[in-house]
């Protein structure tokens, strides 16, 4: 069983675990609008805040026009909805193409300066290009103006079917994942230990499924207003769960491992035979495609997409307070912080106002002095010793 | 015809000098200390409203003015001192240093001031009218800014070249190991340095009341501007930010007479220009 | 042919190798440097052949780590050419040289701090890969074993075992050059530059890193490697070659008994060391 204890030290499980918290949380009757909104806008904001730690943790680059990307992302969704009267789908691939397409030709304008601040100047630049034309009367057919471009509920989030797909589309994901890592993790463990673990799981997922099925009935008899929130939910929730597993691959494939090299030193990186240029290129594409898929997820979330709305200048700063409150180049760290800043806002705002912003400034540099490495990277890293090393004294 | 690019170049000039009073700061403080300092802007728009509250309590246009970059200059010394000097070398500290300053100010003057702009008119009478020699009108508070803006570049032109501190300066701009190697007490000259810079933002925005107007919506469109600015002349070169404020500032106000939807996005028409065809910026680039 | 005789024999100097094949890898012509008004390195021509150790010594500020930058792409020559196999590479860039197989390593470390020791050779040895791996963005690094087996390999010859999770950052002066060293290695070269190897070692930790140089040497008969070192003993010992730079400018070239017997060689270099 020594296995199965590490595997649940290890973040997949642990990670499913969170997943399925909030995979259920809204199907309890006191978990009402207001939360399920608040929710789907964290799950999106968190994957932007992802791609944010993706480029800056990982590859070391600070793109300070990183909103460029989402808020074109929304933008794409929109056009995508409004005139191709296309689904919410290919929009959201639009979203993400036209997001890694943006972070191919910044890189290419970049070329000369990709580096450090130049690098930060450079790409706040390039975002100012796109966002002084967005916000001008001549650009207002594609910009939608002052008033922004309204768009249709995709039909997707407005059925009921859609829905269930979401639902047991993830619980029966999670529920296989988890079937998987048991299966895995007992392995050496005696068969019937095995057979055992895994029927008694299924057994507890047939009955949740049958409460939540149940739950559903019962729910589709209430308003059909509410219907709508919980399926942006369980996209949002999909995708960020999603995105999350694909960005940790990412980091450790050996372009992943490339692009840390490159954070660490970049020269060194160029004399063992990588053109630095491309993969840093990818970093910033890669980052601009997430980027733009949470832009895309946004659009619906808004009704509306406006410059002012989308184009926030204030999100790039905040997604870099998510990521640094986190933990810089752990991914999971960018969640956190998300949702932790995020809440304090929900939850501050209607009781202090504006004072909620004073106080996540302050926060900002309390965090840069007592936790420099942030919440998961001060977890990460106690008394000097690695993670790695810590898992492998316990394991022994 | 005459008139009116005499006008535009007036206002163009003037518009360079704010311009220029708030991105030679910020340009200062990041050659010689490598420090991006995201607060730059809401110093300035800081100096904006200290202004409108001393004049408007005063009447004092002077005093205004006076104050606002005096206390511009103690926030940036106490800022400098008390909390990046401790950070010194790390850039993301420092960045994520500023930008939580920028988040506060921004914030606190939201409380104050709200979304709305205030200005006020009680500028001294010789600097409200129009000079008309021949046919050309110019406004004389634009005049105003202009002999500010060349005063203000003038004194930290003499100011690097001439003084001992200035010596030290720029060779930390080139070095700062050079710098230190001179004897210099760099961190008594970062702190000056950064103290001066914010006085400048602050003068900047003082003067730009009496024009404009007094919003928080200011302080990051002039941090952007500093940015803007800063790319267009070449990262931490001082003439070069002089040279990209003139350019700036006429570009934009040519444009906002003749061309005026072209007004706005001029400044990032240049920006990209400069990105496509020139990423050293105007000056060369002293420091990479 | 590996190992022939006595290995002891070979360490004193490979000259008397026969069998060795001696065809020139790399070498430049009239290659120089000028920082404004200085020439770092002034009108160099130097050809190192396979096989052997050719040292370069000189001076403090003789140009010595210059001539590496130039010759690894790190900066750009402002005349002169450089050949590699045949080749002119003057214009290529730092990752194409390596690519050809030539490897280098720094008198100031440069390592990757913030990765575990055994990564930083893993990620070089994996530069070695397949632009199909080396461009993969969906697989598990860990995956290619191979890989993993080298740095270790590797690290072991150089006695690093114990420090496989260390962050690099935190590894000794000494074990950081170990390290920087071996990344080098790691990229399979036919050519390696190594930069002051042992600097900043302390007197028993030398020879361990020699012997790892000599045994690279008589293992690859085809692996061509160049040493910067300021330790005459060093030098004489275990070079088969000597080449003296002095304010930028090649001052003689020869075995280590002609480099003593030279008189220029004493005035400008020896003299001022003695
Ligand atoms: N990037 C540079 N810019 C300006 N001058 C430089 C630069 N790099 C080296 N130099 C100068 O070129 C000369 C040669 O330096 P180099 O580092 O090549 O010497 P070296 O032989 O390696 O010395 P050492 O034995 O101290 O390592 C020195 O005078 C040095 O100051
Ligand atoms: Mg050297």
């Amino acid at each position: 069983m020594k296995t199965l204890e590490r595997h649940l030290k290890t973040h997949s499980s642990s990670l499913m675990i969170v997943a399925l918290f909030f995979a259920l949380i809204p199907l309890f009757s006191y978990f009402g609008l207001p939360y399920s909104d608040i929710l789907t806008r964290i799950f999106i904001i968190a994957i932007y805040a992802l791609s944010f730690d993706l480029l800056l943790g990982y590859t070391g680059l600070l793109n300070f026009g990183q909103s460029l990307f989402f808020g074109m992302g929304a933008y794409a969704t929109a056009y995508t909805l409004n005139w191709g009267g296309m689904s919410f789908l290919i929009a959201l691939i639009f979203s993400a193409a036209i997001g890694g397409l943006l972070g191919i030709l910044l890189s290419i304008m970049v070329k000369r300066s990709f580096k450090g601040i130049p690098f930060t100047f450079f790409s706040l630049a390039f975002a100012m290009i796109v966002l002084s034309m967005y916000q001008k009367r001549l650009f207002q057919g594609i910009s939608g103006g002052e008033g922004g471009l309204l768009l249709p509920v995709p039909g997707i989030l407005r059925s009921i079917w859609a829905l269930r797909v979401y639902e047991f589309g993830f619980l029966g994901l999670l529920t296989l994942a988890l079937l998987f890592i048991i299966y895995r993790s007992t392995r050496g463990s005696s068969l019937y230990v095995r057979i055992g673990l895994m029927v008694g799981s299924s057994g507890i997922a047939a009955i949740v499924f049958y409460l939540v099925a149940q739950h559903l009935d019962h729910l589709a008899k209430a308003a059909t207003y509410e219907r709508l929130i919980p399926n942006s939910y369980y996209l949002a929730l999909t995708v960020l769960v999603a995105v999350y597993f694909l960005a940790r691959r990412i980091v450790s494939s050996p372009v992943g491992r490339v692009w840390q090299s490159i954070r660490e030193n970049e020269t060194r990186t160029g004399v063992i035979g990588y053109n630095p240029f491309n993969y840093k290129l990818m970093a910033v594409a890669v980052s601009g495609a997430i980027a733009g898929l949470a832009g895309g997820l946004y659009a619906p979330y808004l009704l509306t997409v406006s410059a002012a709305n989308v184009f926030d200048p204030f999100l790039t700063i905040k997604a870099l307070i998510f990521a640094v409150l986190g933990g810089l180049g752990t991914l999971k760290g960018a969640i956190l912080g998300a949702g932790i800043i995020l809440l304090l806002e929900h939850f501050l705002n209607p009781l202090i106002g504006e004072w909620t912003n004073i106080l996540i400034g302050v926060l900002f540099i309390v965090i840069v002095f007592t936790m420099p490495r942030g919440i998961i990277g001060e977890l990460m890293t106690t008394g000097g010793k690695s993670f790695r090393e810590i898992i492998k004294e316990m394991v022994g | 015809m005459i008139a009116t690019l005499a006008s535009a170049l007036i206002d163009g000039l003037a518009l360079s000098m704010l311009y220029f009073m708030i991105a030679s700061g910020f340009s200062l403080i990041f050659g010689l200390e490598g420090i991006v300092n995201f607060a730059h802007g809401s110093l300035f728009m800081l100096g904006a409203f200290v202004s409108y509250e001393v004049v408007s309590y005063t009447g004092s246009f002077y005093l205004g003015l006076a104050a606002a970059g005096l206390s511009m200059a103690i926030i940036g010394a106490l800022i400098e001192s008390g909390l990046l000097r401790k950070k010194f070398g790390n850039e993301m500290a420092i960045i994520m240093i500023t930008l939580g300053v920028m988040y506060v100010i921004h914030h606190g003057a939201l409380i104050r001031y709200g979304a709305a702009s205030s200005t006020y008119r009680k500028i001294p009478s010789y600097l409200q009218g129009t000079l008309k020699p021949g046919q050309l009108i110019l406004n004389n508070y634009q005049l105003f800014i202009i002999v500010l803006g060349l005063i203000i570049a003038g004194a930290v032109f003499l100011f690097l070249n001439r003084t001992n501190v200035g010596l030290i300066v720029r060779a930390g701009i080139d070095d700062v190991d050079m710098a230190r190697a001179l004897g210099a007490n760099t961190r008594r000259t970062f702190t000056l340095v950064f103290a001066i810079g914010s006085a400048l933002a602050g003068l900047g925005g003082a003067a730009s009341v009496g024009w404009i107007y007094a919003s928080v919506d200011l302080g990051l469109s002039y941090l952007f501007f500093a940015f803007a600015i800063v790319v267009i002349g070449g990262l931490g070169s001082f003439k070069g930010t002089f040279y990209g404020s003139l350019l700036a500032g006429i570009t934009h106000e040519l444009f906002a007479y003749f061309i005026p939807f072209l007004a706005g996005p001029s400044l990032f028409i240049l920006m990209a220009a400069i990105l496509l065809f020139k990423p050293e910026g105007l000056a060369g680039g002293a420091k990479q | 042919m590996k190992n022939q005789g006595n290995p002891q024999n070979s360490i004193s100097t490979g000259l008397g190798d026969q069998n060795r094949t001696m065809e020139t890898i790399l070498e430049t012509q009239g290659l120089t440097k000028k920082f404004g008004g200085l020439t770092a390195v002034d009108q160099v021509d130097i050809g190192f052949r396979r096989g052997i150790i050719t040292a370069i010594i000189g001076p403090n500020g003789a140009g010595k780590t210059t001539f590496f930058n130039l010759l690894s792409g790190l900066l750009e020559p402002t005349g002169g050419e450089i050949i590699y196999k045949g080749e002119v590479i003057t214009n290529l860039s730092p990752e194409e040289r390596s690519q050809k197989g030539i490897a280098r390593s720094f008198q100031l470390t440069q390592i990757f701090p913030a990765l575990t020791t055994l990564e930083n050779v893993r990620v070089a040895a994996q530069s070695r890969g397949k632009s199909s791996t080396t461009y993969n963005l969906l697989t598990n690094a860990e995956k290619y074993g191979q890989f993993t087996n080298k740095a270790r390999d590797l690290l072991k010859r150089v006695g690093l075992e114990e420090e496989f999770y260390t962050r690099a950052g935190n590894l000794t002066r000494a074990n950081r050059r170990k390290l920087d060293v071996t990344i080098a290695f790691a990229t399979d070269p036919e050519i390696l530059l190594l930069d002051e190897p042992t600097a900043g070692m302390a007197m028993e930790e030398i020879p361990e890193v020699l012997s790892v140089i000599e045994n690279l040497n008589r293992e690859q008969e085809e692996l061509a490697i160049v040493l910067i070192e300021h330790n005459m003993d060093i030098v004489m010992e275990i070079s088969d070659t000597i080449c003296v730079l002095a304010d930028g400018k090649k001052l003689a070239e020869g075995t280590s008994k002609e480099i003593r017997e030279d008189e220029r060689v004493q005035q400008a270099y020896l003299g001022a060391l003695r």
